[in-house]
């Protein structure tokens, strides 16, 4: 049996007429939800700045103008066209702050998804896989973490690094990493008694290859949807820590951080707090839009608690 | 007929479905009398469960009573208000649910759900209340009530479950219990027990009337004085419970009867009715059963016939029989 | 029963113990030499006192040693001495820990108290606009992150409408709840409650969204039960069949689910304080590790591991009093 589309016993209709491409079928899907659309919009914008974020940055966004502190957005009474959202309490350009942080936050949970995937679902499918002592330890250590403040966990770490990009990737990753671990264990559960798993094992197929080969492209769907809906709650996660002056640290610029810096004048220069809470709630609800979209097409087993 | 205690009259019970509207219940025609027995019988799918539920007015949405009448001791139904047709449910008519485990609330004590009755329908106080379940449970054969009273459904057996929901059934003495097939979800041996109650607290209670809802002719035919068949959400015949089996009359009915295992006939075969049951929800214009019936005529596919007075308690919808 | 509880608090030693040995571990565990590190910047910090920290905090002890020495310690009540504070860990934590579990407490019985109705009202009117509005309200509470909903309550109630102070707290809410009802003054309550509203409603927010979700679509399901349509035929009124048996049955998967969520709310309320300048641990743990106060951080994170460790258990025996088909003896 060939790879990893085993599972898929062909209908005849599949046969008669080839299906389409799965891209074809996936943009098809995606059309016919406004909520994917919505959510698929935003998330390219978010990448495309992301990934041109000093292009598209009007200023320097560490430059300090003494002029410009605590400038009003364009549309108010002092404002200006040239500082569209205005200026922070250093004269810097909000907008441009903005769009730099996007990057911040795209590369951050980027970087932690990638990680806890991999280790995630490497544990995960391990200990499903052989089963016994190490995985029941394991699960009691998934279940326990699953419920155990995040936030000291984050602390221990700190204690120990100090505050800093990597004891923020560092922290997220522990946090989070769970999650996969125990997605990818009980769906391998599942496949391990599978019918083409029992069958590649019956011709003496290594232990690996079945895992790898077998097992993992059939969790595939599922981990998708869990990265993506994910994606939301490290980015949301990592501006908290930002914000509490844990994670990122100046002068590279961060949603939270400048939420934070905001805070200190909401009663004369509220549009300090405007631009990154707008970014973070607009990524955050285009991420779960999408994730639900992935998650009702492709997963609906998977619920969402 | 005088001494009627519900009539039911061309009722109608819809679905809304995405295809069109699913008639469950789709004119049917029903008398029960004080104090009788009345089996209700069809396939399942037929509409019977439908049909009870109606008249305790517990269709849920997408469902809904389309049309018809439902008289029950001289009041309309259907035209009550929700306050007055609460005051009814459980009081003057009761329902005895398919699955029992399923009937009683998994997270209350059997107790309090009985007692929730006089709670709602009496003014005794706890005590009284307490004093009445206790009784009660001890009536439909449930040993230590006093101590039963306390347990949660989980820790009672199905027989057990289904004795404390006839109890509850009755503890206000309803002139009409609804029974949708109390014994099917039971094992054999309890399944006559649970009949066996029925039939003994029927029977010491001349007033209840009972409509006995089962795909069991022989279940119906322990209890019931008169049977109703019903097909395709409608009843077809209506006779004693003798004459339904000794002559029955719609081709429909002599099926069912020679579908049912019979205990005293040895190497028997089963023969099951041909065909299957309509779409109810683009049912075919003439009688419903045409399409299976050995004996259609050209004119039972294109008129829908109605259920005739036979004379001596009998009705048949039938055109052979006009 | 009692076997079970015995059970669950000898796993809940087994996670303070683990707590225990990695919090005695952090000053181990830190790269260079943390007491340098701490008096850079701090002139009146001599090297005697730089020797007394490190013999306080066992940094001349052997791992085995240090482990039981701070054990052994704990059970005195010995959680160290803040660098920063000058004074006993324990004095601190005293102080600010009734305001954390306050404040975490409040926002619960918020997110209870907000998530039922709203769960309960968008079941019984599916597809109306009211579930509309509640199913845009429940995404976008996902999508704002706590501190920043903080920030715009702040923003709307404090600077714009004037109503809500934007920050701190008046004392304890349980002894002004205590005063008023002595006093028969409400206006007691409400001056220490109006310090609550912001912090806990911020806190609550994603729990609420969350929740209702979940008891709306548990609700949905119970509805259809036979039990409740049992219920019914016995002649309840509307209220009797929606309060106590649907929503009884929908709140169990949902007392499960905030046992899960009870991390979720000691973290968040750790970063709300930050917000609200909430006199509470949170503040503490952030200032400590800014100051990278080590026996402060120590104290704090293993208090806050034993409380959120009571507390589960706690929402566990909750969950065990809603649903009585648990059999205790299995477990």
């Amino acid at each position: 049996m060939p790879g990893g589309d085993s599972t898929h016993i062909p209908a005849a209709a599949d046969v008669v007429e080839a299906r389409p491409s799965f891209l074809v079928r996936f943009l098809r899907d995606l059309v016919r939800s406004p909520k994917g659309m919505v959510g698929f919009v935003i998330i390219v914008i978010l990448l495309a700045t992301a990934a041109l974020a000093p292009l598209l940055a009007p200023h320097d966004p560490t430059l300090q103008v003494l002029t410009d502190r605590f400038l009003p957005p364009f549309y108010a009474e002092g404002g200006s066209v040239d500082h569209l959202i205005g200026a922070d309490n250093m004269g810097r350009d909000l907008l441009s702050r903005v769009i730099l942080a996007t990057r911040t936050s795209v590369t951050v949970a980027l970087i932690v998804i990638v990680i806890i995937m991999v280790f995630g679902s490497a544990v995960g499918l391990l200990s499903g896989y052989f089963g016994g002592m190490v995985d029941s330890l394991l699960m009691r250590l998934v279940d326990f973490q699953l419920s155990f403040p995040f936030i000291l966990l984050a602390l221990l770490l700190l204690a120990i690094f100090g505050p800093g990009f990597s004891t923020l990737i560092v922290a997220l990753s522990v946090a989070f990493w769970v999650n996969f671990a125990r997605l990818v264990r009980s769906e391998t559960l599942k496949l391990r008694e599978a019918e083409f798993v029992q069958a590649a094992r019956s011709i003496g197929v290594s232990h690996a290859a079945i895992m790898i080969k077998h097992i993992l492209p059939n969790t595939l769907p599922s981990i998708i949807v869990l990265a993506t809906l994910d994606i939301a709650v490290i980015i949301i996660s990592e501006a908290a820590m930002s914000f509490l002056g844990l994670g990122i640290q100046p002068p590279t610029p961060s949603w939270g951080m400048m939420i934070s810096d905001g805070r200190n004048y909401l009663y004369d220069s509220y549009w300090m707090v405007l631009g990154p809470g707008f970014a973070i709630v607009v990524t955050a609800v285009g991420i779960n839009l999408f994730g639900d979209f992935l998650r009702d097409t492709y997963d609906p087993r998977q619920s969402r608690l | 007929m005088s001494d009627a205690l519900l009539t039911i009259s061309g009722l109608e019970t819809r679905y809304r479905t995405s295809r069109g509207d699913l008639r469950a219940v789709d004119g049917a025609s029903l008398t029960v009398r004080s104090g009788e027995a009345v089996g209700l019988v069809g396939e399942s799918g037929c509409g019977k469960s439908a049909l009870g539920q109606s008249i305790m007015r517990l269709i849920q949405p997408p469902g809904r009573i389309t049309g018809g009448r439902i008289e029950f001791a001289g009041r309309d139904l259907l035209t009550l208000g929700d306050r007055e047709m609460r005051r009814l449910r459980g009081r003057e008519i009761a329902m005895i649910f398919q699955d029992p485990m399923a009937t009683l609330d998994p997270v209350q004590r059997i107790g309090d759900q009985i007692a929730e009755l006089l709670e709602f329908h009496t003014d005794l106080g706890r005590a009284a209340i307490r004093k009445r379940v206790v009784e009660m449970l001890e009536q439909v054969g449930i040993p230590q009530p006093a101590a039963r009273y306390r347990n949660y459904p989980h820790e009672f057996s199905g027989g057990m479950q289904q004795r404390a929901i006839i109890a509850a059934a009755l503890i206000l003495q309803p002139r009409l219990v609804i029974a949708d097939e109390p014994t099917t979800a039971l094992d054999v041996t309890v399944q006559a027990q649970i009949l066996d109650l029925l039939r003994r607290l029927q029977e010491s209670r001349t007033n209840t009337a009972i409509i006995l809802v089962s795909h069991d002719l022989g279940v119906v035919s322990q209890l019931c004085d008169r049977v109703c068949v019903m097909y395709s959400g409608e009843v077809i015949e209506e006779a004693s419970t003798g004459e339904i089996l000794a002559d029955p009359r719609h081709p429909y009915t002599v099926g069912l009867i020679a579908s049912m295992p019979r205990l005293d006939v040895e190497g028997q075969t089963l023969n099951p009715i041909p065909g299957s049951v309509p779409d109810a929800i683009n049912p075919p214009p003439g009688c419903k059963f045409a399409p299976r019936c050995p004996r259609a005529m050209d004119r039972c596919r294109v008129e829908r016939p109605v259920l005739r007075d036979q004379g001596s308690g009998r009705s048949v919808a039938c055109h052979l029989y006009d | 029963m009692g076997a079970y509880l015995v059970r669950r608090l000898l796993q809940a030693l087994l996670v303070i113990a683990a707590v225990v040995f990695v919090v005695a571990m952090l000053v181990k565990l830190v790269p260079g030499d943390i007491v340098d590190m701490m008096a850079i910047g701090n002139p009146a910090f001599t090297e005697e006192d730089a020797e007394r920290v490190r013999e306080e905090l066992g940094m001349n002890r052997s791992v085995v040693e240090h482990f039981v020495v701070y054990t052994a310690g704990l059970f005195e009540g010995e959680l160290g001495n803040s660098i920063r504070h000058r004074q006993p860990a324990a004095t601190l934590i005293a102080e600010r820990l009734p305001a954390t579990i306050e404040l975490t407490v409040v926002a619960m019985i918020f997110a209870l108290v907000l998530a039922i109705p709203i769960g309960v009202i968008t079941a019984i009117k599916q597809g109306s606009v009211v579930d509309q509005v509640g199913t845009a309200l429940a995404t976008l509470g996902v999508a704002i992150p706590g501190f920043l909903l903080g920030i715009l309550m702040i923003m709307l109630f404090t600077v714009e409408l004037g109503w809500l102070p934007p920050s701190g707290r008046s004392g304890s809410v349980v002894v002004a709840l205590y005063h008023s009802v002595v006093e028969l003054d409400p206006g007691i309550l409400w001056e220490s409650l109006r310090y609550f509203l912001m912090p806990a409603a911020a806190l609550a927010a994603s729990i609420v969204a969350i929740n209702s979700r979940l008891i709306r679509s548990t609700m949905l399901d119970v509805i259809r039960q036979d039990y409740i349509q049992f219920v019914r035929a016995k002649g309840a009124p509307t209220r009797v069949v929606y309060i106590r048996h649907a929503l009884r049955n929908a709140l169990i998967p949902s007392v499960t689910i905030l046992g899960l969520q009870l991390g979720f709310l000691i973290s968040g309320a750790f970063i709300i304080e930050n917000v609200f300048a909430w006199p509470g641990l949170g503040r503490l743990a952030v200032e400590a590790i800014l100051w990278r106060d080590l026996p402060l951080i120590q104290a704090t994170v293993l208090v806050s591991s034993i409380i959120f460790v009571a507390l589960s258990i706690t929402v566990d025996l909750v969950y065990r009093f809603l649903d009585p088909r648990i059999d205790y003896a299995r477990r």
